[in-house]
């Protein structure tokens, strides 16, 4: 897992390659590579995962083995696509393989979908704008509490070991996001074990 | 933003003329300006249409009971701990997910896997020495008794049996392994036991955290049997966690956490059981049930009943079979009936699939004479043997079982049996076994289907070419669960929609906790997990 800035690529199919060479009679390889499998927007940072693979075989075998692969969810897209094509006499079936990448710095792995592709629509917001200067005329909204980040600090705080303190931090982000207002500010101002015990009572 | 309502004309608009180019353009206009609201004026005229189906190859899969539209991509058998560690390690650096099972004879959707699935059967199935070097002092290790996931239960009672110990309670087949039974909230009979989970004293779970490298723990209850500074210098690899919280989640997870490597569960002095199985009237028996099952346990006269119930009328009476055990000193004599003893699958199972396809109103009968046949008395039989079904399990038959309050399970009954008969008069559609009643001891594991309540486990084994069984085995699910607040079997036939988990289970949210900590990015999320809404937000 790396992180990659400014990446270069196109969200055309900008070519592909074709291997027609097969090691017995009768069979042949098609290789096809693609920058992306979705336009991407270069100029943003962006997190590239280690590669996934589908595959299928049949006549549908190119997007079988997309839709096999495409099995991660919170990322925003694949990079560097090889779809390989295998037919022989009777068979064809292809291997997709690409690197998951999602925008932003957050390196939190991605969570495998076990059920097929959702049917809801999904928004791919535009380009970031920068925001408008204030007037000073309009009070700028308030940042929402990070409970995220707070429950990471807060967790080792009350307990230990790599479970129980995972246990901590999952209860502390489900009460926190209930906008339990005391609770955020509780876990907010807790530094140490004793405050942060104090937080946990009721 | 578009209304609902302007969404619903403009599909109305093109339904009625779907021809016309500018109405179309409405719909996509405005679908583009407000997608979430196209996509439920679409759901609520019909509901959207699954994913495009693609011509792909599948190639299903099929071990015992379970089954898979396509065979998993990878099928791994670890001959040891570092095995599996190493073909987890290779499935989450693949990306993909992983299920263990015993040895497929659950009937449910909780071993599907697309990914890596791990036959725990062929190779990890060794009965272990437990370490009584990382025990606490005051633990008494020789009622322990440790075994790797895909022992079953006759590997671990042939064990136990010749150094004089027993498990305290079993299911009735022996090729089923303990974990895998545990894990899908697998019981015995007996009012005074719980079901296998409440029996573990610990578990050895290998899954993968969130940085997709594979961890082991040792999960126990809060005052566990381990102390925790031997532990933690013995096997610095492992963590212990003694937390009743996640053990009670772990105890019956379905192999969502991880895949249970081995576990350590307490067991007994050897013991045999003296078996009594008499047909009666229902009617006959009902009255009797309160009695018969606050009647069992240690120092009482049963060990456990059993009743097995033909639902449908014969001379004008519902008939049963009512099955009584007791412990015994007395040695091994006598035998079981020859339906118990060698009635297998053969003669019955092709003499009813005859008149099921012939004449189906013949099915009561034939299923009286069938109870007739299990009938004796005074048995006496090894533990092992006395707590198995004996032949009967090797019925081709697809099962599924619903646990409801022990609590006037007669009226209970009664109710069911006019269920089954209305089905079978208004729809032709029959139960081909007989449906049996099972006493369990409310459990502590959140998901087992005895948390928190006595409970009577009704299971409706049907035999595989019956007419319209699944129908009727869902059929069964929604009448005990709207009426009784019925819990599926979670290793039988199960279409339970998630929406209904809450209700049944108080603690889904605590259950829930350690499904996000030890399962943090859905290595071991299947069609089970999705079915159930685990990860649902």
């Amino acid at each position: 897992m790396h992180e990659r800035k400014g990446r270069h690529v196109g969200w055309m199919v900008f070519g592909w390659a074709v291997a027609a060479v097969g090691c017995a009679p009768h069979t042949y390889t098609h290789v096809t590579v693609l920058p992306s499998l979705r336009p991407v927007d270069a100029a943003r940072p962006m997190v590239v995962f280690s590669q996934v693979q589908g595959k299928a075989c049949g006549s549908d075998a190119v997007l079988g083995a997309i839709r096999d692969m495409k099995r991660l969810n919170d990322i925003d897209g694949y990079l560097e696509v090889v779809v390989d094509e295998t037919f022989t006499r009777n068979q064809h079936c292809a291997q997709a393989t690409a690197y998951p990448f999602r925008y932003g710095t957050s390196t939190s792995t991605p969570v495998i979908r076990a059920g097929d592709e959702g049917r809801d629509p999904v928004v791919v917001p535009g380009a970031l704008v920068p925001a408008p200067v204030s007037s000073g005329e309009v009070p700028p909204v308030a940042a929402l509490f990070d409970c995220s980040q707070a429950c990471q600090r807060f967790a080792p705080l009350v307990e230990t070991g790599t479970v129980k303190t995972a246990l901590a931090r999952d209860r502390c982000e489900q009460r926190c996001k209930q906008a339990d207002v005391a609770f955020q500010k509780c876990i907010e101002r807790a530094h140490e074990t004793v405050t942060a015990k104090a937080c946990l009572t009721p | 933003m578009p209304t609902n309502l302007q969404h619903k004309q403009a599909i109305d608009d093109l339904l009625a003329e779907p021809t016309s180019r500018p109405k179309a353009e409405r719909v996509f206009e405005l679908a583009r300006e407000d997608p979430g609201g196209a996509q439920q004026a679409h759901e609520e005229v019909a509901p959207a249409p699954a994913l495009l189906p693609l011509d792909i190859e599948r190639r299903p899969f099929r071990r015992n009971n379970l089954f898979m539209s396509d065979t998993p991509k990878n099928i791994a058998v670890p001959e040891n701990r570092a095995d599996l560690v190493a073909i987890l390690q290779r499935a989450a650096d693949a990306w993909l997910g992983a299920k263990a099972i015993g040895d497929g004879y659950g009937f449910a959707n909780t071993g599907e896997t697309r990914g890596y699935l791990i036959p725990m059967v062929d190779k990890l199935n060794r009965i272990l020495q437990v370490d009584r070097t990382v025990l606490k002092a005051s633990v008494d290790g020789s009622n322990l008794c440790q075994f790797e996931a895909g022992a079953t239960l006759g590997n671990i009672t042939d064990y136990l049996w010749k150094r004089g110990k027993a498990v305290f309670n079993q299911p009735g087949y022996e090729n089923l392994t303990f974990v895998g039974t545990m894990s899908s909230g697998g019981h015995g009979s007996g009012s005074w036991c719980g079901p296998l989970s409440e029996h573990a004293r610990a578990l050895h779970i290998v899954s993968v955290d969130a940085d997709r490298r594979v961890v082991e723990f040792q999960i126990e209850h809060s005052d566990g049997i381990s102390d925790p500074a031997k532990f933690a210098a013995k096997y610095p690899g492992i963590e212990l966690v003694q937390d009743d919280r996640v053990f009670h989640a772990c105890a019956v997870s379905m192999g969502c956490f991880g895949v249970i490597y081995s576990a350590t569960i307490e067991v007994r002095d050897a013991y045999n059981i003296r078996e009594t199985r008499r047909k009666f009237r229902f009617s006959e028996v009902k009255p009797r049930l309160g009695e018969l099952v606050a009647d069992q346990g240690p120092g009482k006269r049963l060990h456990s009943i059993e009743v097995w119930i033909n639902p449908y009328e014969v001379d004008g009476d519902v008939w049963c079979v009512l099955g009584e055990r007791s412990e015994t000193e007395d040695p091994p004599r006598g035998q079981r009936a020859f339906a118990i003893e060698y009635g297998g699958p053969e003669f019955f199972y092709r003499l009813l699939s005859w008149w099921l396809a012939q004449e189906p109103s013949a099915v009561p009968v034939i299923m009286d004479v069938a109870l007739s046949a299990t009938q004796a008395s005074d048995v006496v039989l090894t533990a092992p043997k006395g707590l198995n079904f004996g032949a009967t399990n090797l019925a081709p038959v697809t099962a599924c079982s619903c646990g409801v309050p022990s609590e006037n399970i007669g009226d209970l009954a009664d109710d069911l049996i006019a269920f089954f008969q209305r089905r079978a008069k208004e729809e032709t559609a029959y139960v081909t076994s007989p449906v049996g009643l099972r006493f369990v001891k409310a459990a502590k594991a959140f998901l087992s289907p005895a948390f928190e309540r006595d409970t009577c486990m009704i299971e409706v084994p049907t035999l595989l070419g019956t007419p319209k069984a699944r129908e009727t085995l869902k059929a069964y699910h929604d009448f005990l669960f709207e009426k009784y607040e019925g819990r599926p079997h979670w290793g039988q036939v199960n279409d339970m929609p998630g929406d209904r988990l809450a209700t049944l289970y108080p603690s889904l949210d605590v259950f829930l906790e350690s499904f996000r900590v030890l399962n943090p990015k859905g290595f071991f999320d299947n069609a089970f997990t999705e079915q159930m809404g685990f990860r649902r937000p």
